[in-house]
């Protein structure tokens, strides 16, 4: 009975790890359905058409606190990265080639999260130009209801959201642009 | 207890590489291939290396239950998991994806994370083993024989999920 009992608790153990690694699947099988199809991803972030409210954000450019409305001058992209996450490194090395081709009918800014050193960080490696927000509390994150990044927004001037969606290449920028400059082809 | 316990640890651990050599030696010419798109080696050494791995895992395995080679199968087995786990971080940061042909054509297998967890599992159950043979020998009872096979299986399953999730995974991207 005893060695019944010993072989059994440890086959017994390892099943639990077996039923982890399985939880731990499906879970994660759930974040993709749920956060990667086009689908869902057409559900994230403010609704095309709608206005994102306008609050008050730290931007990294001016080094003082501004509102949104009065950071943007005209048709604006705002994407939103995180320092940690491959796609948005991805991006990032494309975002002064567009912004450089663009800024003259398009406003280009970058909304981080996550720690202050690795945002300077990273803001040094790439030599980001244009409008820098720093969100370490995640508060534009939450008022454009951004849950993935790389995720952008094509805005008009008075905050109304044009078009959306991931922007981890160079051609997403591009399409992106074109919401908000009336039909002009981007290359 | 504690000399039962590294008894079925013992048993897993060479039935799992008795197994997998099996099944890499049933379909040896496609586990060639597997071997030679790691691109670690020229062609014709990582055929000749691939040609040996199945052998050195299976008698590597044996080895093991042996109690007066156990150390010596230990030792094979290290060098064989070393090996194999650094050419599959060389393959995870390069970004290729390849099969690993861990078990032959029998299961399809990548060379990726699991794959690298896997060899880090077996590496240290390994360490933990050769650390506390148990100075009685080895005993291979029923139980023990059908427990650390039962283990072996569990391992095999959790491969086969790990397969499952990344075609799933791979299905909604191409769905994007």
């Amino acid at each position: 009975m005893e060695d019944f009992l010993f072989y059994s608790v440890i086959i017994l153990w390892f099943l639990q790890i077996f039923n982890g690694f399985l939880l731990i699947l499906l879970f994660r099988q759930f974040g993709e359905v749920y956060l990667s199809t086009s689908d869902s991803i057409s559900r994230d972030g403010v609704a095309m058409g709608e206005k994102a409210l306008d609050h008050i954000c730290f931007s990294y450019t001016k080094s003082e606190e501004v509102t949104w409305s009065s950071i943007i001058e005209k048709p604006a992209i705002i994407a939103f990265v995180s320092p940690d996450c491959k796609p948005c490194r991805e991006m990032l090395s494309h975002w002064n080639t567009v912004q450089k081709q663009l800024s003259e009918k398009v406003q280009f800014i970058l909304v981080f999260t996550g720690e202050d050193r690795k945002v300077r960080k990273i803001i040094q490696e790439f030599q980001l130009q244009g409008e820098i927000i720093l969100d370490s509390k995640e508060q534009s994150f939450h008022h454009f209801k951004v849950r993935v990044t790389p995720f952008a927004f094509a805005v008009e001037k008075e905050l109304i959201v044009k078009d959306k969606g991931l922007c981890g290449t160079k051609e997403q920028l591009y399409l992106l642009a074109e919401s908000i400059t009336k039909g002009d082809e981007f290359k | 207890m504690g000399e039962h316990f590294i008894n079925i640890l013992i048993i897993h651990t060479a039935s799992f590489f008795i197994l997998t050599g099996t099944a890499k030696l049933f379909s040896l010419k496609q586990f060639l291939l597997y071997t030679a798109d790691f691109q670690i080696l020229p062609r014709p050494l990582s055929y000749a290396a691939g040609s040996l791995i199945p052998i050195l895992e299976i008698g590597g395995g044996f080895l093991l239950l042996n109690y007066g080679w156990w150390n010596m199968g230990a030792a094979i087995l290290l060098v064989l998991l070393t090996l194999f786990g650094f050419s599959l971080l060389k393959i995870i940061n390069s970004g290729r994806k390849i099969r690993c042909g861990c078990y032959g054509k029998w299961l399809a297998a990548e060379a990726d994370i699991f794959s690298l967890g896997k060899a880090i599992y077996f590496f240290f159950l390994l360490l933990l083993v050769s650390a506390s043979v148990p100075s009685t020998g080895i005993h291979l009872s029923i139980p023990a024989i059908v427990t650390g096979f039962l283990l072996t299986l569990l391992v095999i399953a959790a491969q086969k999920m790990w397969q499952l999730y990344q075609q799933n995974k791979q299905q909604l991207q191409n769905k994007r």
